[in-house]
């Protein structure tokens, strides 16, 4: 964080076009990251808000400038935390990292902060950035709102992605693993399910994946969601299925030259 | 904008064109690269400054007229006169994608690199594409169906001993349903070592090891080679380090 005397024009702000809700109302906080020297590549920090105030509705980070997110923003315990990297970095004013969909729960002021936020410079040292955080505040009043509930549209599936499946004596003990990323252009990415075979079922899944099937003789079904319920799948092909095949081959001919032998010798 | 930092700032111009006998639309983007403007026509620049390298219009095929530099290093030949014969005119308008009367989203990328060199094109840090450069610097690339919106581009070119040249980006926000040419992507050279054997110990530096340290990230007692600077614990510093050599 910025200290009194030091003048720098990086920032992290939460923004919001509005300054006065009423209770019931939602409302959209976005987070922003102006970066105007040189390029960035990591940012962290968590969002506080009072939890009596206000509710969170959604989280969506679609469109973001960060490419890969280490935490995706959620919710922890009253507060959004998130960290990511975007590989090669990035600059420029009012970048989008992601929004808060908000409720106004009472009547009162509300400060939307900023808190132990990080940047971090794309010079492969990590140099930290020396930056400000800007609230946002706004007044909740009672009544009842007409305008309750943000609409957004999204029509748009996440975009097609490449999982691979890697191993590593530092990760699950060295057992084959699956990573995967992808980015959604609309409201974002909600969550990935995966399967190991055709028949299996889907459970919910994170990269880096555990593989269940060690001998990777399935294929995998990664199926990408986003907010609004578009999907996105890939199918990573069982890498041995071949050699499957030449042994139900060798079993079928063998059977069909002992049922040839067979008959040959008037057995049946 | 630091000119230290080897980082490529698009969308500096956009031009909209609608071509009249078809009903795609195509959408121009220059990219421009710092360092640009010392007067010293560097690597990859066509001029710098008042600096044309004695170019002229006659030269780039016109009749006559004033050439220009543009902030981006390339020659402006919109103050020329005369009929251009066609070959030696800037690259920006050539190599129009075949017209389609069904609307897609489509990128086309061209530019310069090192000759005899594979070009792989990032788009939101993964591998999307790859071509190679032949004995002459030009490359194009295209990327289909993909969706309107902000995306960040990477470029960079790498030779068979394993070396390449630093990673590039650049914003461009992609419309639906058009065609978006970026041009004037300027790659530099390949350099020596530039990759280092991280985390898995392999030349890449990917997904893969992305998923490694996000396993680790703020875990305690990380193994040593996990935790890239050193300090005991895998978080944002390490990640900021891998973003930065990060090939895709």
């Amino acid at each position: 964080m910025l200290g009194p005397s030091t003048v720098t024009a990086e920032e992290i702000r939460a923004h919001t076009h509005k300054a006065f809700v009423r209770v019931g109302e939602e409302f959209v906080v976005s987070i922003l990251v102006d970066i105007t020297e040189s390029p960035v590549n990591a940012l962290e920090g968590r969002i506080t808000f009072p939890d009596k105030v206000l509710s969170v509705a959604a989280i969506h980070d679609g469109n973001s400038s960060i490419n890969l997110w280490i935490k995706k923003p959620h919710l922890d315990e009253n507060q959004i935390v998130f960290a990511g990297i975007t590989p090669g970095g990035f600059v420029g004013i009012g970048k989008h990292l992601f929004s808060i969909v908000f409720v106004a729960e009472e009547a009162g002021m509300a400060s939307i902060d900023v808190q132990s936020s990080q940047i971090r410079a794309h010079n492969g040292q990590a140099t930290i950035i020396q930056h400000t955080a800007r609230s946002a505040t706004l007044e909740i009043a009672h009544g009842d709102s007409s305008e309750r509930k943000e609409v957004f549209v999204d029509t748009e599936p996440p975009e097609d992605f490449v999982p691979i499946i890697a191993n590593d004596p530092n990760v699950f003990g060295g057992d084959w693993f699956i990573v995967f990323q992808t980015q959604d252009k609309g409201l974002g990415i909600d969550r990935y399910m995966i399967k190991e075979g055709k028949w299996s079922r889907y459970r919910v899944a994170e990269s880096p994946y555990h593989l269940q099937n060690q001998s990777r003789d399935v294929d995998i079904y990664i199926t990408a969601l986003d907010v609004a319920g578009n999907e996105r799948y890939v199918v990573v092909l069982g890498e041995t299925k071949s050699s499957n095949w030449m042994v139900v081959s060798v079993i079928v001919l063998g059977v069909g030259a002992l049922l040839s032998w067979c008959v040959r010798r008037r057995l049946f | 904008m630091n000119n230290d930092v080897r980082y490529l700032l698009l969308v500096v111009c956009v031009v909209l064109a609608v071509p009249p006998q078809a009903s795609a639309i195509t959408i121009e983007v220059t990219a421009v690269v710092p360092g640009c403007g010392n007067g010293v026509i560097d690597y990859g620049e066509q001029c710098d400054g008042i600096n044309l390298g004695g170019a002229t219009c006659g030269t780039r095929g016109f009749g006559g007229g004033v050439l220009v530099c543009s902030s981006a290093c390339t020659f402006t030949t919109a103050s020329c006169t005369g009929v251009s014969s066609g070959a030696g005119r800037s690259g920006r308008r050539a190599g129009s994608l075949p017209k389609s009367t069904i609307p897609q989203t489509t990128v086309v990328f061209t530019g310069v690199a090192q000759p005899n060199t594979t070009i792989t094109l990032l788009k939101d840090a993964q591998i999307v594409a790859t071509t190679r450069t032949g004995e002459t610097p030009n490359f194009q690339l295209a990327l289909a169906n993909i969706s309107g919106g902000d995306y960040l581009f990477g470029t960079y070119a790498g030779n068979d001993l394993g070396d390449r040249s630093p990673l590039l980006t650049f914003p461009v926000s992609i419309a639906a349903d058009v065609t978006t040419k970026v041009s004037e992507i300027i790659v530099e050279p390949v350099v020596s070592g530039r990759t280092k054997a991280l985390i898995n110990g392999d030349r890449k530096v990917d997904l893969v090891d992305f998923g490694i340290l996000t396993h680790w990230y703020e875990a305690p007692n990380p193994p040593v080679v996990i935790d890239v600077n050193g300090d005991g614990i895998v978080d944002l510093a390490d990640l900021s380090i891998i973003a930065f050599q990060w090939t895709g």
